[in-house]
C-alpha cells in the first residue's frame, strides 16, 4: 500500500527578530538596510522531520509546547511552506487547528455552518447533504437561527464541533480540538473521532493528552525542539516522553538549562533550586512533604518592583495552579542587586506523578498589564512518590490533589 | 474538491494555480456573502449606505464646485459628477478593503488553507454590489434630468469602462494587499493615496479642463481617467479620445499583472509573517 502521506526530511526556518515585533514598517526596513542582518537569529522549528504515513493510520504527535507539533500540522495543510523538504500527499486534507475557524459572531448558526463548511473545505452540495446530521449532532436545532454572537460558549464550541466532524476528508488534521465544551460534549467528541477512526481515515492528532492518544491512536510520534525524538506504538512513545521530562530530579536548574525562555532578561531567573522540610536539595518528594522553591534573581540595572508568578504542571500539561506573589501578599521591591527569593510549601497534597514548574518574572506596566523579563517554562520538575504516612495504592485519574480531610460523623 | 495528489514544496511559487483557484469558488463565493450580510447587519439604513455616500458628494460638489470650474459640462452638473464619482468610489472602497482584507482575514489564513487569492477578491465584490445599487441611481437620474441616451452606445462604453476599472481595482487592490502583510505602512498610506488619485482624475472636472498635451499624456497612464472618459462618452458628453482609451486599458492590464504576481510571491509565507 502506498502512504498517504510521504513526509520527507521536512524543516521550517524562522527568522527571528530580536526585540522586535514580527512585522514591520517601511521604517524598520530601510533602517535594516543600512545595519545589516544583525538583530535577526535563524530558528529551526522543525528540522529533517520524515515519516510515511499509511492510509487508515491514526497518528499521535506528541511534545512540549513550542516542540513544533503545530507547525508540523501546518505545513502538512499548506497554511505556511516548508523551508525544505517536502510532503507527498495522496488524498484530500482537513485541518482542525481551531474549532470554529471563521466563525462569524453576527451570522446566525445556520449562515455559520455554510460558511464554516466552505472555509474547512466543504462544497455547498456537500453541506447540504449534510445539514441535517450536523444539526442534529450539535443539539443547537433551536438556535440555528439567532446570531452566534448570543451562543454559550459551549453551545459555539459544539456546534463548531460538529461542522468539523462531518468534514470526511481522507487526512484530518486535529490540533487539541477535544478540549472544547463540556464533559459531555468531549466524551461525544471522542466517540465521534473514534467512529471518524474507525471508517478508515487518517488522523494525525496533536495532543497534550496522552490519555487520549493512548485510546486513539495506532502510531506515535514524539517531536523534541523540532526533531523527531520517537517513533512507534503510543504506549511506548508516551512512557518515553514521560520519563524524558522528569530526568532532572536533582532539584536544582542553572540558567544555561532553561530550553524555553522568552523575555527582555533585564531581570534574569540565574538559579532555581528544590528543598524539602530538611533543607535538603532534591526532585523527588513524598506526599505531605514541604516544597521549598528557591529563586536566584539577578537585575541587569536597578528595578523598582519585580513580579513573581510561578506555576506548577503535571506532566500530561494542565495547569495545578499558578502562585501569584501578590496572592501571598508578597511583593519584591528595590531590586538593585543579586537577590534571593523563597516560596514555602507547606505539606505538599499532589498525587504521585511528574510535575514541572514555570517561572514568570515580570514587570507591572500598567495596572494588570505585564511586560515579560524572564519566562521560563520547564523550569525545573519534580517527582511526587507515594510514600507517606498513609500509604494507598493511588490510580491514575485520581485526580491531582491527595486530600485527607477531617472526617466526622454524628448520630442524626 | 478533489486534488488527490500533489507535493508540498518551497518552491512553487511561481506558478498561478487556477485550476485550484476554481475549485474553491464556492468558499469565495461564501467570503463575499459574508462580507455583504456583516457589513449591513447592525446598521439602520442598511444598503441604502451605498446610495447616500456617492449622493452625499455629488451634492457637496454640486453645490460648491459648480461655480469653481465654469466649464461646460454638457449635461446637468449633478449627472456629470455622480456618473465619474460611482465609479470611483467602486475603485477607492474596492482597493480599501483590498488591499486591508489579508490583515482583516488574518485568523482565518493562519489556521486554514486555500488560496489566499479568494481574501482580496472577495473583498472587492462587495464594493462591487455597493456599485450596482448606486448604479440605479445613476440611471434614475438619467431620466430625472432627462438626459438622451443611446442604449447600444451606452452599454458598450459603459461595459467597457467597468472592465477598466474592475482589471485596476483588482491590480491595486491585490498589490497593496501583498505589501500591506509585509509593511503596515500600507494601512496609512492608502487613504492618502486616493485622495491624492481622485483629484488627478478627472471626475469633478471634465477633461476637456486638461489643454496641455504632455499633461493629457501623463493622464492617460492613470487608467481611472480612460475609465471615468469612457462612462461619459457611453451618455455623448465627450468624444472618444483613443489614445486615452487605449493607453487607459493597456495601463489597467499592466497593474492586474503586476498585482497578481506581487501578491502570488508573497502570498506562500504570509500565515508566518501576519
Amino acid at each position: 500500500m502506498k502512504p498517504i502521506l510521504e513526509i520527507k526530511a521536512i524543516t521550517k526556518k524562522y527568522v527571528i527578530h530580536k526585540n522586535r515585533p514580527r512585522y514591520r514598517t517601511l521604517r524598520d526596513s530601510l533602517a535594516a538596510c543600512f545595519r545589516g542582518r544583525n538583530g535577526m537569529r535563524e530558528f529551526r522549528a522543525l528540522d529533517d522531520i520524515s515519516c510515511n504515513i499509511l492510509p487508515g493510520e491514526k497518528w499521535g504527535i506528541i511534545g512540549e509546547n513550542g516542540a513544533g507539533k503545530t507547525t508540523l500540522l501546518k505545513i502538512i495543510a499548506r497554511i505556511t511552506p516548508p523551508s525544505r523538504g517536502s510532503i507527498l500527499v495522496r488524498g484530500r486534507v482537513a485541518s482542525l487547528l481551531e474549532v470554529g475557524t471563521g466563525f462569524h459572531p453576527e451570522l446566525t448558526g445556520r449562515e455559520n455552518i455554510f460558511l464554516n463548511g466552505a472555509i474547512l473545505g466543504l462544497s455547498r452540495r456537500e453541506i447540504l447533504n449534510r445539514f441535517d446530521q450536523i444539526v442534529d449532532f450539535s443539539e443547537i436545532e433551536a438556535f440555528l437561527d439567532t446570531p452566534v454572537k448570543y451562543y454559550s460558549s459551549g453551545m459555539w464550541a459544539r456546534l463548531a464541533f460538529s461542522v468539523a466532524a462531518h468534514l470526511d476528508p481522507e487526512i484530518l488534521l486535529v490540533d487539541e480540538v477535544l478540549s472544547v465544551g463540556d464533559a459531555d460534549f468531549q466524551n461525544k467528541s471522542l466517540g465521534k473521532m473514534n467512529e471518524v477512526s474507525r471508517q478508515g481515515r487518517t488522523i494525525l492528532f496533536v495532543s497534550h493528552n496522552m490519555a487520549a492518544v493512548r485510546q486513539l491512536c495506532t502510531h506515535c510520534i514524539w517531536i523534541g525542539k523540532g526533531r523527531v525524538k520517537m517513533i512507534g506504538a503510543p504506549d511506548a512513545v508516551v512512557d518515553a516522553y514521560r520519563s524524558a521530562n522528569v530526568s532532572n530530579e536533582q532539584g536544582f536548574a542553572e540558567s544555561a538549562s532553561f530550553a524555553h525562555r522568552r523575555g527582555s532578561q533585564k531581570v534574569g531567573l540565574r538559579r532555581i533550586e528544590l528543598r524539602n522540610q530538611h533543607g535538603e536539595m532534591t526532585g523527588v518528594y513524598a506526599i505531605g512533604d514541604d516544597l521549598h522553591i528557591h529563586l536566584f534573581i539577578e537585575p541587569s540595572a536597578a528595578f523598582k518592583k519585580v513580579k513573581i508568578i510561578v506555576t506548577i504542571f503535571e506532566s500530561d500539561g494542565a495547569c495545578v495552579c499558578a502562585m501569584y506573589d501578590s496572592d501571598s501578599g508578597f511583593s519584591l521591591r528595590d531590586v538593585s542587586g543579586p537577590r534571593h527569593v523563597s516560596l514555602a510549601l507547606a505539606d505538599l497534597r499532589l498525587c504521585p506523578g511528574q510535575y514541572r514548574i514555570d517561572v514568570e518574572l515580570l514587570s507591572e506596566i500598567f495596572h494588570y498589564q505585564y511586560d515579560a523579563y524572564d519566562v521560563i517554562e520547564s523550569c525545573i520538575a519534580f517527582r511526587m512518590v507515594n510514600k507517606s504516612a498513609v500509604n494507598r495504592e493511588l490510580k491514575r485519574h485520581g485526580g491531582l490533589l491527595y486530600l485527607t480531610p477531617g472526617w466526622t460523623t454524628h448520630d442524626e | 474538491m478533489t486534488m488527490t495528489e500533489y507535493e508540498i514544496r518551497y518552491t512553487d511559487r511561481h506558478r498561478f494555480h487556477v485550476r485550484e483557484w476554481w475549485l474553491y469558488r464556492d468558499l469565495f463565493w461564501f467570503l463575499a456573502w459574508r462580507d455583504v450580510k456583516v457589513k449591513y447587519k447592525q446598521t439602520l439604513i442598511g444598503i441604502g449606505w451605498a446610495i447616500l455616500q456617492p449622493l452625499a458628494l455629488m451634492i457637496l460638489f454640486s453645490l460648491f464646485w459648480k461655480w469653481a470650474i465654469r466649464v461646460n459640462t454638457g449635461v446637468p452638473y449633478p449627472v456629470f459628477v455622480y456618473s465619474g464619482l460611482i465609479l470611483w468610489g467602486l475603485f477607492a472602497s474596492g482597493v480599501g478593503s483590498a488591499s486591508n482584507s489579508m490583515i482583516d482575514q488574518a485568523n482565518l489564513i493562519k489556521k486554514v488553507y486555500f488560496p489566499r487569492i479568494i481574501v482580496p477578491t472577495a473583498a472587492i465584490l462587495v464594493s462591487l454590489l455597493d456599485f450596482f445599487i448606486a448604479l440605479f441611481v445613476y440611471l434614475a437620474l438619467l431620466v430625472f434630468y432627462g438626459v438622451r441616451v443611446s442604449v447600444p452606445t451606452f452599454s458598450i462604453f459603459y461595459a467597457l469602462s467597468l472592465l477598466i476599472i474592475l482589471v485596476s481595482t483588482l491590480g491595486c487592490g491585490l498589490f497593496f494587499a501583498a505589501v500591506n502583510i509585509r509593511y503596515r505602512d500600507v494601512r496609512h498610506a492608502i487613504p492618502f493615496l486616493l485622495q491624492l488619485l481622485f483629484f488627478a482624475t478627472p471626475i469633478i472636472f471634465p477633461l476637456s479642463v486638461v489643454k496641455s498635451e504632455s499633461l493629457t499624456l501623463l493622464l492617460s497612464l492613470n487608467p481611472m481617467a480612460a475609465a471615468i472618459h469612457l462612462a461619459r462618452v457611453a451618455i455623448s458628453i465627450e468624444t472618444i479620445n483613443w489614445q486615452l482609451t487605449a493607453m487607459g486599458s493597456a495601463s489597467s492590464f499592466l497593474l492586474l499583472i503586476v498585482g497578481l504576481v506581487v501578491f502570488n510571491r508573497n502570498e506562500i509565507d504570509c500565515a508566518d509573517i501576519l
